[in-house]
């Protein structure tokens, strides 16, 4: 599966042109399904921030409203009550998961319940992940992050090496600097990106990229 | 409680007319939360049906009607949540929009999370079309089942007393005939009412009557 880890979507060009290298083909003939379900887990989101993103009117994390041949919704916490056969042939097929951020500990427990967690390396879809839809492929995010409660902690999928701390700078977080990043990676055992806004961080086969017109550091 | 209980959503001006005299205020002064998770029971369709009927792209006029703010209440997300995310948006909400799909995988999550027990006490107008309708009849008979329920029944949340069946003599649903409805309804045990595209019920405080610009009947 090839990954493309962004900060708050497709900000810009070059995140766009990466996108567009990774689908292999051009937005308006691919088919989509967006996983909202991250939103519905973290107060600072919610039920209308969920529908501004579902809807593609959330101008600050453009995902759905890039002009997909198609889109759907994949609702994690439906999944488990739904025999596979309804929802399993749907995401083999699709060329590329739209995941919102939110709670990353809340989305990463739905993708184990669900099972789309262990499903993931055989699918062909690209992952788009925004936030906390990028941060639950690391193996931790820290416990900065942690909002919902999950019997795992801190802990998330672990589908990449790293963690990502994101919106670094972003003028409605003002905790969300470089210093408090470089605070928060001193407690991972691993290595840890900090991504701004007009960053994103794409992986293929294990191969990892920063693309970005604004600013980052890699973190030991 | 007030409900407004259609076959598939504001089709005309009487049903519209209805709708804003329970509001007590115009639409685009109302906050609305639309609940998606109907759709689900019925994927792989109800995956693209959901985000139509989010995007107001779908052919049963609802979240399209100009409210002054929309949000998502993902009923299949509550259970895993702390009540205080979700229950004060469910009490200030004017007007819930549910859609319709599989109304005892509705029923289920409603039951799961609790939003069953608080729909008889709630402050916002429950609009729905077609299973969201139907999950608050006591039962929804064998023909209508999809979804196979924990309990295996066709037992539905009973919080009115009258079972629906809904789009009667619809083109596309050859099946759905005024005679079918008959024999449908002689199999519950309970009253019931067939309603076409085009009619609603409408019920206040437990007082029952049906609006219509098309045509229905009442059984029992």
């Amino acid at each position: 599966m090839k990954l493309l880890l962004t900060s708050a979507g497709i900000k810009n060009d070059s995140i766009r042109d990466a996108l567009i290298g990774l689908l292999g083909k051009p937005i308006s003939e691919c088919d989509a399904l967006c996983i909202p379900t991250a939103l519905y887990g973290h107060p600072y989101a919610g039920p209308r921030q969920a529908w501004r993103c579902i809807s593609g009117t959330e101008t600050g994390t453009p995902t759905v409203e890039l002009g997909w041949k198609s889109v759907g919704v994949l609702e994690l916490t439906a999944l488990p009550s739904l025999d596979e056969e309804r929802w399993l042939p749907l995401v083999r097929e699709t060329d590329v998961l739209l995941v919102e951020g939110g709670d990353a500990a809340y989305l990463s427990h739905w993708m184990r319940v669900s099972g789309l967690a262990d499903l993931l390396p055989s699918l062909n879809a690209v992952w788009v992940g925004v936030s906390a839809g990028s941060m639950v492929m690391a193996p931790r995010i820290g416990d900065d992050f942690v909002n919902w409660q999950s019997p795992a902690g801190d802990a998330t999928l672990g589908v990449v090496d790293f963690s990502i701390f994101p919106h670094l700078d972003n003028p409605d977080l003002p905790r969300n600097t470089l210093a408090q990043a470089e605070r928060w990676a001193a407690d991972l055992p691993g290595p840890a990106y900090a991504i701004d806004d007009e960053t994103a961080i794409s992986v293929v086969d294990g191969a990892v990229d920063v693309v970005s017109e604004g600013n980052w550091r890699k973190l030991q | 409680m007030k409900l407004l209980l259609t076959s598939a959503g504001i089709k005309n001006p009487s049903i519209e007319s209805a709708m804003v005299e329970l509001l007590g205020q115009p639409i685009s002064e109302c906050g609305a939360l639309c609940i998606p998770t109907a759709s689900y029971g019925h994927a792989p369709r109800g995956i693209h049906g959901s985000y139509r009927f989010l995007t107001g792209g779908a052919t049963t006029p609802m979240v399209e009607l100009g409210w002054g703010s929309l949000g998502v209440l993902e009923v299949s997300a509550l259970a895993t949540l702390d009540q205080e995310l979700w229950v004060p948006a469910v009490q200030e909400a004017d007007v819930l929009l549910v859609n319709g799909g599989d109304s005892l995988y509705l029923a289920h999550h409603m039951r799961e999370s609790g939003l069953a027990d608080l729909v008889p006490s709630l402050s916002p107008v429950w609009v729905s079309l077609s299973a969201g309708s139907m999950v608050l009849t006591p039962r929804i008979g064998e023909d209508f089942k999809v979804w196979n329920p924990p309990d295996g029944g066709d037992r539905a949340l009973g919080i009115v007393d009258f079972s629906i069946f809904p789009h009667v003599d619809h083109p596309d649903l050859p099946e759905n005939t005024m005679a079918a409805a008959e024999q449908w309804a002689a199999g519950l045990g309970n009253p019931a009412y067939a309603i076409d595209d085009d009619t609603a019920i409408r019920v206040v405080d437990g007082t029952v009557d049906v609006v219509s610009e098309g045509h229905w009947q009442q059984f029992g």
